[in-house]
């Protein structure tokens, strides 16, 4: 609420030839519209799994009560440490000295930005859709953990590319060359890569079967590393 | 004519994109100049500075910075390089510290942050370097790119209009700092501008681009005879080819 006083003020309607309250109501649409999505696809969820009232209030409840609290605590870590930014800190403050490490972190910054929940909501909206009917709830917690971390790596997969880019244009009047910057990325991506492997295989292969787990497995590693090599290597990085 | 205390040279220099925007450039700076490029907007002086400064191949001839030809030799001409980098291509997922620590990590121990201090402290621009560049202000993210450039200690440092923006105490305490540095021969300066002002009372000497080449070469003494109209004297100056 207190985000929609301020974009009255001062987001992108306040220029519009409209009354105060339209301009809350503009707002209020925008920023209420996820919510009432996620509530109401829980809804429908709930009701194809056969859930009860009690079952299905009882969900909608704790997804409401979680998104505030989500909202809260990701608002007063950003505050709390950078009140000026619109990019979440995926870090705390490093020191200060002389260090390469900031060029790292400020992939994962990227990412991060990337990530905010309102994309990730959007995103999962059709791997909702599809869900068959007779999924088991053992599988569906699965899923809402495998989601993010699919969703991690493919948003890192996706900023690579630019983050390689925009990096290569601020330091190209630098003696730092291409070869030195992949080699201050790669092993932090296989690190982090991996750590997500070891994360989503076991539910993978019991989500979709050992077979077809292994195999969706194999087809995942396959397509991150042919893109990781493209990028690294830097054929997929447009020049400066 | 080259001279033994070139820090920068270029030769039959053509530069642009896949045309030539400036053609047959001929540069010889030595150490301990200010020298400020002029011209009309779209003339070709940030494609110059680009090209000067590596982040652009050359379509044609060489340039040699400290000793080292650019196209032979990529890394050791851009350690003798301080290139001001514009607001717009600053990190902006990163703090200011954060970008001076890259730099200075970069430049190993050639860096000398007493140096930078020094700049840092005229301005008051401590506390302002804890700040996302995102959220800098224009003239906030001038100064960092112009500290970025003073990190190696450079002995040409390049910079692209890089007083817009500034307040006018920071340009001044900038200005004379440069102009301080630059008799104690630390570096030479070449710096693109529209501010006739800038030139008139700092610069050592003025190349004017125009209609795809470096048109007007302008001394200390032609700048002095101009007398605060410096606008005058170019055109007069191009008028008479």
């Amino acid at each position: 609420m207190l985000r929609i006083g301020s974009q009255v003020t001062l987001g992108w309607p306040a220029s519009l030839a409209l009354t105060r309250s339209a301009r809350f109501l503009i707002i209020w649409c925008q920023a209420a519209g996820p919510v009432v999505l996620m509530l109401t696809l829980t809804a429908l969820l709930a009701w194809l799994l056969g859930a009860d009232f009690r079952t299905m209030m009882f969900a909608l409840i704790a997804i409401f009560i979680a998104g505030i609290l989500a909202g809260l605590w990701s608002n007063a870590s950003a505050v709390q440490h950078y009140p000026e930014s619109r990019y979440r800190r995926s870090r705390p403050e490093v020191e200060a000295g002389m260090s390469l490490k900031p060029i790292k972190h400020d992939l994962h910054a990227f990412v991060a930005f990337k990530m905010r929940p309102e994309v990730l909501a959007k995103a999962a909206v059709p791997f909702l859709l599809v869900l068959p009917n007779q999924v088991s709830i053992e599988v569906l917690l699965m899923l809402m953990l495998l989601i993010p971390a699919l969703f991690y790596a493919s948003f890192l997969m996706n900023a690579l590319p630019e983050f390689f880019r925009l990096t290569r244009s601020w330091l190209s009047s630098t003696p730092v060359s291409f070869h030195e910057l992949r080699r201050l990325i790669r092993r932090s991506l296989w690190l982090r890569f991996g750590l997500i492997g070891i994360f989503t295989a076991p539910m993978l292969i019991n989500v979709l079967g050992p077979g077809s787990g292994l195999l969706t497995m194999i087809l995942f590693i396959a397509i991150l590393t042919l893109w990781l090599e493209a990028v690294l290597r830097g054929f997929l990085v447009r020049p400066v | 004519m080259s001279t033994t205390s070139s820090v920068l040279r270029a030769q039959g220099l053509d530069i642009g994109f896949k045309w030539p925007v400036l053609s047959a450039v001929n540069l010889d700076m030595p150490m301990g100049v200010w020298w400020a490029l002029l011209g009309p907007n779209g003339c070709g002086k940030t494609t110059l500075l680009d090209t000067l400064a590596g982040r652009l191949p050359a379509l044609e001839g060489d340039i040699v910075i400290g000793g080292h030809s650019l196209k032979k030799n990529p890394v050791s001409p851009r350690r003798c390089l301080g290139y001001a980098l514009p607001p717009e291509r600053l990190p902006q997922r990163l703090t200011g510290r954060e970008c001076l620590d890259v730099f200075a990590s970069i430049n190993g121990n050639r860096t000398d942050s007493e140096y930078i201090q020094t700049l840092i402290d005229e301005w008051s621009f401590d506390n302002d370097l804890q700040k996302f560049v995102d959220r800098m202000s224009l003239g906030m993210r001038q100064k960092l790119g112009i500290l970025l450039a003073l990190a190696g200690q450079p002995r040409i440092l390049i910079m692209d209009e890089s007083l817009n923006g500034l307040d006018p105490t920071s340009a001044l305490k900038l200005k004379r700092f440069l102009r301080r540095q630059v008799q104690r021969k630390t570096f030479s300066v070449l710096m693109a501008t529209h501010a006739l002002d800038v030139v008139d009372q700092y610069a050592d000497r003025a190349l004017v681009c125009n209609t795809g080449r470096i048109a007007l070469s302008l001394d200390r003494t032609d700048l002095d005879q101009a007398n605060g109209r410096l606008d005058q004297l170019i055109a007069q100056r191009l008028a008479h080819g």
